[in-house]
C-alpha cells in the first residue's frame, strides 16, 4: 500500500462513493435542501479519523458516519419525528399534572406579561379564561354565566390559550 | 410557530383539562404530539401558560370581582 495522506484519503471517498453518500442523506432526511450540509459534515468528520488507513472498506464507514450525522442532526432538527422510549413517560406527565418548575421562575413579570396578553383579547374570550383559570369556575358554570353554549366556553378557552401563548412565547423579551 | 399547531395544541390542552377525554381521544393526541417536536413545543408553550392562569389568582383583581357580584360583568364580556 502506497502511504496516503488523510486529504487525498478523503477526497477519494469523496469522488467515489460521494453521490451514495448524498443519495443516502436524502432519502433519510425529511428536508433534503439540508444534504449538503450533513454531506460536508461527514466529510468534515472523516478528516478528523486518526487512522484512516486502518478503514477497509470506505463506503460502509462513510454511510455509517453520515448514519450518526443524521442521527445527531434528527435531535436539533425539528422538523424531523420524535421516536423517544420515554414517549409515553412524558406523554403522561403531560397530561396529568400542571407541575412546571420554570413556571415558578421570574412569576410576577409572566404575570404582567399575561395580562397584557389578555387585554388584547376579545372581551367575552378573556373573561371566559379569567373565569375558568383564575376563578376556578366550571364550563356549566361559565356557560351559565356567559349565557353561552358549554362548546363555545371551549372554544373560547382554546383561542385565550393559543393567543395569549403566542404573545407571550413569542416575544423574547417575555419568554416564559 | 405555526398558528395552526398552536391552535391545535390549544384544544388538547382544554380538552384534557375541562373533560375526561378517552383512551381512543388520548391516542389521537399521542398520535399528534408524535407527529413532529413542533406539536410537543406548542403544547408544552400552551401548557405553561394554563398554568400561568391559574397562578394570576395571587393578583387581587377587585374591580373584576365587584363586577362580578354587582352584574355588571358585561362590562368585560
Amino acid at each position: 500500500l502506497l502511504p496516503k495522506t488523510k486529504k487525498t484519503f478523503v477526497a477519494d471517498i469523496a469522488a467515489k462513493h460521494g453521490q451514495r453518500l448524498r443519495r443516502f442523506l436524502a432519502v433519510r432526511l425529511r428536508n433534503t435542501a439540508d444534504t449538503a450540509d450533513l454531506a460536508q459534515e461527514v466529510f468534515l468528520r472523516l478528516l478528523r479519523v486518526e487512522r484512516f488507513e486502518q478503514i477497509r472498506s470506505p463506503e460502509a464507514y462513510l454511510l455509517t458516519v453520515a448514519s450518526h450525522v443524521i442521527h445527531q442532526h434528527s435531535l436539533t432538527n425539528v422538523s424531523m419525528p420524535v421516536t423517544s422510549d420515554d414517549f409515553d413517560a412524558l406523554l403522561d406527565e403531560l397530561v396529568a399534572t400542571d407541575s412546571d418548575p420554570v413556571a415558578q421562575v421570574h412569576l410576577e413579570r409572566r404575570l404582567e406579561a399575561l395580562d397584557r396578553a389578555l387585554a388584547r383579547l376579545p372581551p367575552r374570550t378573556r373573561a371566559v379564561f379569567v373565569l375558568q383559570r383564575r376563578d376556578g369556575c366550571t364550563l356549566d358554570e361559565i356557560s351559565a354565566q356567559l349565557g353561552i353554549s358549554r362548546g363555545a366556553v371551549k372554544k373560547h378557552l382554546a383561542k385565550a390559550v393559543a393567543q395569549c401563548s403566542r404573545q407571550i412565547h413569542e416575544t423574547p423579551q417575555e419568554s416564559l | 410557530m405555526n398558528v395552526h399547531i398552536r391552535e391545535a395544541a390549544a384544544q388538547w390542552l382544554v380538552e384534557f383539562r375541562t373533560e375526561k377525554p378517552s383512551v381512543a381521544v388520548r391516542r389521537q393526541f399521542a398520535a399528534w404530539l408524535r407527529t413532529s417536536p413542533e406539536h410537543i413545543k406548542a403544547y408544552l408553550n400552551v401548557r405553561a401558560l394554563w398554568v400561568l392562569g391559574h397562578a394570576e389568582q395571587r393578583l387581587p383583581r377587585q374591580q373584576f370581582h365587584h363586577a362580578l357580584v354587582t352584574g355588571e360583568l358585561h362590562t368585560y364580556v
